[in-house]
């Protein structure tokens, strides 16, 4: 399948594609279930910075990171992982700083998603 | 084959599952180490473990080490899940117990290659114990008829280990793989059965004497 004008920074539905054998109903739950659990890991991760909990975050932001590297959406991976850093090095008021940056690429890709795929 | 993952992102572990069930396998998922803990310390539990690294809680390479701690003759296979650009996790990892490693975002090919290889390797395991086990039967066997037998020097019964005298051919069925089969010898024939024995050696002399 291949998808036309879309910016695959955000979202590369031909590599989702890919590694979904190819099956469009499989993307579409793995997209849904993403969809439906990704704000929850990102309040978790909120908590933990709100707690001063580096561990806490850094491994919250990890599970983001790789939720967003299954999804094929490398803008939002990228600040998670950023994140992830930030928080493994101690630097939790970088790590909240790029929080606005993570949900503005959640809500990019929620759309970027819906529109191509769901 | 049977396959345990374990990562505590769900649409990972979904993507996982849905991927293996395509290609066949029979799939269970858990989100923690201590879940994974108690569904591998069941004596059932399925031998091929695709493990994620960082999870809150116990994390993929302690339960490695809990898993290598407590394998016995049919070690678990495990393949660490990694984001891509940790390559120290790696080294680690492997260096820690694990078996293989795929990174993530992973392909189903390379996925399903992976998968293969360490399904030959549970079942070269598999091949190697059964035979392990039919050595040592087999050795129990050798053992017995290895040691001292004490036989009795008038009616040639044995003593077995319980202090019972059993016959011979008794003796013989029970603790070897061979089996018994009666006959007469003609020596015992001539004083047990002596008519039966001289018709037979006047049939073989006029046999003889017909030849001739």
């Amino acid at each position: 399948m291949l998808f036309g004008g879309c910016d695959k920074s955000i979202f590369d539905p031909d590599d989702l594609m890919e590694r979904m054998m190819g099956d469009t109903v499989l993307a579409r739950s793995i997209a849904e279930i993403f969809l439906s659990d990704i704000p929850a890991r990102i309040n978790m991760l909120k908590d933990r910075l709100n707690e001063n909990d580096s561990r806490g975050a850094e491994l919250q932001a990890h599970s983001i990171n790789g939720a967003a590297a299954n999804m094929a959406a490398n803008k939002l991976q990228e600040v998670a992982s950023r994140i992830e850093k930030a928080s493994k090095a101690g630097n939790l008021r970088v790590a909240v700083t790029l929080i606005t940056e993570l949900e503005d690429q959640l809500s990019a890709l929620e759309k970027e998603i819906k529109r191509l795929i769901l | 084959m049977r396959i345990l993952i374990v990562d505590d992102d769900l649409s990972t572990r979904n993507t996982l599952a849905g991927i293996l069930r395509k290609c066949g396998h029979d799939v269970e998922m858990v989100s923690s180490g201590e879940e994974a803990w108690t569904v591998i310390s069941q004596p059932d539990a399925p031998r091929l473990i695709l493990l994620d690294w960082l999870m809150p809680g116990l994390n993929g390479l302690d339960l490695c080490k809990r898993i290598r701690s407590m394998d016995g003759d049919n070690p678990f296979y495990i393949i660490m899940l990694t984001v891509k650009d940790n390559k120290e996790d790696i080294v680690e990892g492997l260096d820690t117990g694990t078996d293989d490693y795929i990174t993530k975002p992973f392909y189903p090919e390379e996925l399903r290659a992976r998968i293969n290889a360490g399904y030959r390797i549970i079942k070269m395991q598999n091949r190697l114990l059964s035979q392990a086990n039919d050595l040592r039967n087999s050795l129990d066997h050798i053992k017995t008829l290895q040691g001292i037998l004490p036989i009795c020097s008038f009616c040639k019964k044995i003593r077995d280990d319980k202090n019972y005298w059993q016959q011979l051919d008794e003796y013989i069925s029970t603790h070897t793989e061979a089996m018994v089969s009666h006959s007469i010898c003609p020596e015992c024939l001539g004083i047990h059965y002596p008519e039966i024995h001289q018709r037979m050696i006047r049939k073989s002399t006029e046999e003889e004497e017909n030849l001739n």
